[in-house]
């Protein structure tokens, strides 16, 4: 294995599983999140020394996550799972747990989201990145993290109360 | 939502992605990256030696493969087809040339944008996007935050989701050769594609094997099966879903400026699988452009989006049929605006 190999490796098994997780957030299906995580980690291996160049490798690599389901999320109903998960994005009524159901309607209220809005709440509340290490991710300023979170709060909030009405 | 609340949230979220272990395989990792870098070299190395390369977007193996299992392989070298626009559609070419005709002066400096969006029953979302002349994008789900946007200068244009590109490619297409308007429409997103080449039948399915027959140990190891070539028209779909969708972006992002709906009236009027009717919205005469089916992708309903039939201004887009699980709806209200009057509230 080269130095490069090694690097990235160790780069790679310490963020993989974070990656993978809000991949999965993002599109709502493990399968196509493996894939996605695949495809980043390709192109992060593939321009290795940029990233690791970068004043933030993290951020490059989310970003590069972040384009890689933008680009399933344009083909969505080509490529992506989510119009299925939209499909039943009426809040769903209990059915083994009330748990279980709490679970799916946020998985729900989550894929029903704009993607970037979507993008906002898992790198904040998933990965527990602040406002500034978002904004840094996202191309954008700590305000419109800020606002982004908050409307994102607003519609998940709104949806679950529903899905919560009907346990 | 309160912090609590935030808190909860992050709670609920790890535990909704737990026990899902995830181990990257390094080698295969590395053997892909070589891989795509080698196909580059090799692209590149055909365009200087006088291969028809054609600037054209590509699809991922992912689009057509078993279970839309991404490899990112190259899917294959593309069809003829795009090297030269096909017939155009003659109520768009007319109406690009009216607006054209009609277009004066611009008043105001940035073109706002107040889209409202209904998706699956929940309550519509409002948003306003101020798009200056000199490039800023700025965007709040209200007035105040609109001005308070514009205030901070909270300029989002060269950020995710830039939409410059596809506005670009829309106010070449105004003049520009319409087959070179296309492909800057496609290319608008060059993430989204690996590069595709013109070439037979033939020599796209002989590259295909030789890509399949690379990833087969990749294919076998997530029990896959192997993706079968995508065949021609396949690939012109997927190149005039592309276009339909960067267009559609340009021309909501970009209404305010005639030059870019001229642009993109001509760009849509080259697609064929877009139906184009009269229509009547709120009493003025409409267009009504249905992007069928078929190109949109198996099973999925149409996308219609509707247009002032006489500027060319974007007044809906909606996928799905309303009371249908399905559907999102989009609505448009385009004005021209002076930054000054945002930053005083006038607007």
């Amino acid at each position: 294995m080269s130095g490069r190999d090694e690097e990235f490796g160790e780069f790679m098994r310490n963020r993989a599983s974070l990656l993978h997780q809000s991949a999965y957030l993002l599109c709502g299906d493990w399968h196509l999140a493996h894939d996605l995580v695949q495809d980043t980690l390709v192109k992060a291996y593939q321009h290795w020394p940029r990233v690791r160049q970068a004043d933030n490798p993290d951020a490059y690599v989310r970003r590069i996550l972040l384009n890689e389901a933008r680009g399933r999320w344009r083909r969505r109903e080509r490529a992506m799972p989510v119009s299925r998960f939209a499909e039943q994005s009426e809040p769903v009524a209990p059915d083994a747990t009330d748990e279980i159901a709490r679970r799916a309607g946020l998985l729900q209220a989550l894929l029903v989201l704009p993607l970037r809005q979507r993008a906002t709440i898992i790198l904040r509340y998933l990965e527990g990145m602040s406002e500034r290490e978002t904004a840094a991710v996202l191309g954008c300023s700590e305000g419109t993290v800020k606002s982004q979170a908050a409307r994102a709060l607003g519609t998940l909030r709104n949806f679950l109360e529903r899905t919560e009405s009907m346990l | 939502m309160s912090s609590p609340q935030e808190t909860k949230l992050g709670h609920d979220l790890r535990r909704l992605v737990s026990g899902q272990p995830f181990t990257p395989d390094i080698e295969t990792i590395g053997l892909r990256a070589r891989q795509r870098h080698r196909r580059g070299l090799a692209l590149r190395g055909a365009t200087a030696a006088g291969a028809a390369v054609l600037a054209a977007g590509g699809v991922f193996a992912a689009v057509h493969g078993a279970g839309g299992t991404a490899t990112g392989i190259t899917a294959s070298h593309a069809p003829a087809a795009n090297s030269k626009a096909p017939a155009a559609n003659s109520k768009l070419v007319s109406l690009a040339a009216f607006v054209k005709a009609s277009s004066g002066n611009l008043p105001g400096n940035a073109s706002l944008v107040i889209q409202t969006q209904t998706l699956n029953g929940i309550p519509p979302e409002v948003t306003y996007n101020l798009y200056t002349d000199s490039g800023a994008y700025y965007g709040a789900n209200n007035k105040t935050n609109l001005t308070a946007a514009v205030d901070h200068h909270d300029n989002l244009a060269g950020s995710w989701l830039d939409a410059r590109q596809v506005v670009g490619a829309a106010r070449y297409a105004a003049t520009g050769d319409l087959a070179t308007a296309r492909e800057r429409m496609l290319n608008a997103t060059p993430e989204q594609f690996e590069r595709l080449l013109r070439d037979s039948p033939a020599a796209r399915k002989k590259l295909w094997a030789k890509d399949m027959a690379k990833a087969r140990a990749i294919f076998r190891e997530k029990h896959v099966k192997v993706p079968a070539v995508p065949s021609v028209k396949t690939l012109q779909n997927d190149i005039n879903y592309e276009i339909w969708y960067n267009s559609i972006n340009a021309l909501t992002e970009g209404a305010g400026n005639p030059q870019v709906r001229e642009g993109v009236l001509r760009v849509l009027s080259t697609i064929p699988a877009i139906t184009v009717a009269n229509s009547t919205t709120g009493g003025q005469p409409t267009l009504t452009l249905t992007a069928a089916p078929a190109l949109i992708g198996g099973g999925n309903p149409a996308q219609v989006v509707t247009i002032n039939a006489r500027t060319g201004m974007p007044i809906s887009s909606v996928d799905g049929t309303p009371g249908q699980k399905l559907y999102s709806s989009d609505t448009f209200k385009v004005s021209r605006v002076t930054l000054a009057d945002v930053r005083a509230g006038r607007f």
